[in-house]
């Protein structure tokens, strides 16, 4: 199968390292570009990188959450799946910035 | 030839006759419809012994691998109405061929958005066939429930390109 993004080379088959969060899935097949290095998962193994992601409690980090008030200052509640990844505590000091209109970033120290 | 042997013989002529229809009808349907093959089921999704056969004999007729043709098992293919299809046709019904999880190719930034929004992949396939499609630049766009799937289809793979959460 050619590559569906640049569509210059025929796909590899690979073993990569599949990692998200800066945490290790492991190593899975997976279907490389060997120009545009686009990387792409069988339905099949898919399912197995969910399996780890499940494993590894990373499974569906996102959440909605509500801006609160707290005197003049707004906050923000952050739900325990997130808490316990970034392993947070509460009186600990963060780093806060805006990355643009629509995005925030939270450095932990 | 005794009658007994004659009436096999009138019957069979008469399933390569339908189904020799059935190929040249198949033409006005979707690319994954088996046009014709599940006329003799009663009920929605459900498969006998004797469609088996039928759908058998179809693959023949046509030289299709045994493997396309025939469901081997009961989630692989699907009967639906031929109404849904504005088609009229002396069918019941099609058979329409679900997609597996063999015919997903899931793009890296796919699967982590798959990750981070839980979405998982029998969603993906969920939302392919029931969902709400529009057309896109380049691909497809299928909206159902919560969730969309932007996606392609090349040939008889669905290139997953992202997915995310309806807010």
């Amino acid at each position: 199968m050619k590559c569906f993004t640049c569509g210059k080379a025929e796909l590899e088959k690979k073993k990569i390292e599949y990692k998200q969060f800066d945490v290790s899935f492991g190593k899975f097949d997976a279907l490389v570009c060997p120009v545009c290095e686009e990387t792409a998962f069988d339905g099949n193994v898919s399912e197995q990188i969910e399996k780890k992601a499940k494993e590894l409690g990373l499974w569906g980090l996102a959440a909605k959450t509500t801006i609160g008030t707290s005197g003049n200052a707004l906050d923000v509640k952050i739900p325990k799946s997130i808490i316990e990844f970034m392993k947070i505590k509460k009186g600990q000091v963060v780093i806060i910035e805006p990355i643009d209109q629509k995005r925030l970033q939270v450095i932990v120290g | 030839m005794n009658l007994l042997d004659f009436i096999k013989l009138i019957s069979s002529i008469n399933i390569v006759q339908r189904l020799l229809i059935s190929s040249v009808e198949s033409r006005a349907l979707p690319k994954n419809c088996e046009g014709g093959v599940a006329s003799v089921l009663t009920k929605r999704n459900s498969f006998s012994s004797r469609t088996r056969e039928i759908v058998d004999v179809y693959a023949k007729v046509k030289k299709l691998p045994t493997e396309l043709a025939v469901p081997q098992s009961e989630t692989l293919y699907m009967a639906l109405p031929t109404e849904r299809f504005l088609y009229l046709s002396s069918y019941k019904y099609v058979l329409v061929r679900m997609i597996q999880k063999e015919d997903l190719i899931i793009t890296r930034h796919a699967q982590e958005k798959m990750v981070i929004e839980s979405i998982s992949t029998e969603q993906i396939i969920e939302a392919i066939q029931r969902g709400s499609k529009f057309n896109q630049t380049d691909g497809l766009l299928a909206v159902y429930g919560y969730y969309s799937v932007a996606y392609k289809i090349i040939g008889s793979t669905f290139v997953i390109k992202t997915v995310f959460l309806n807010r």
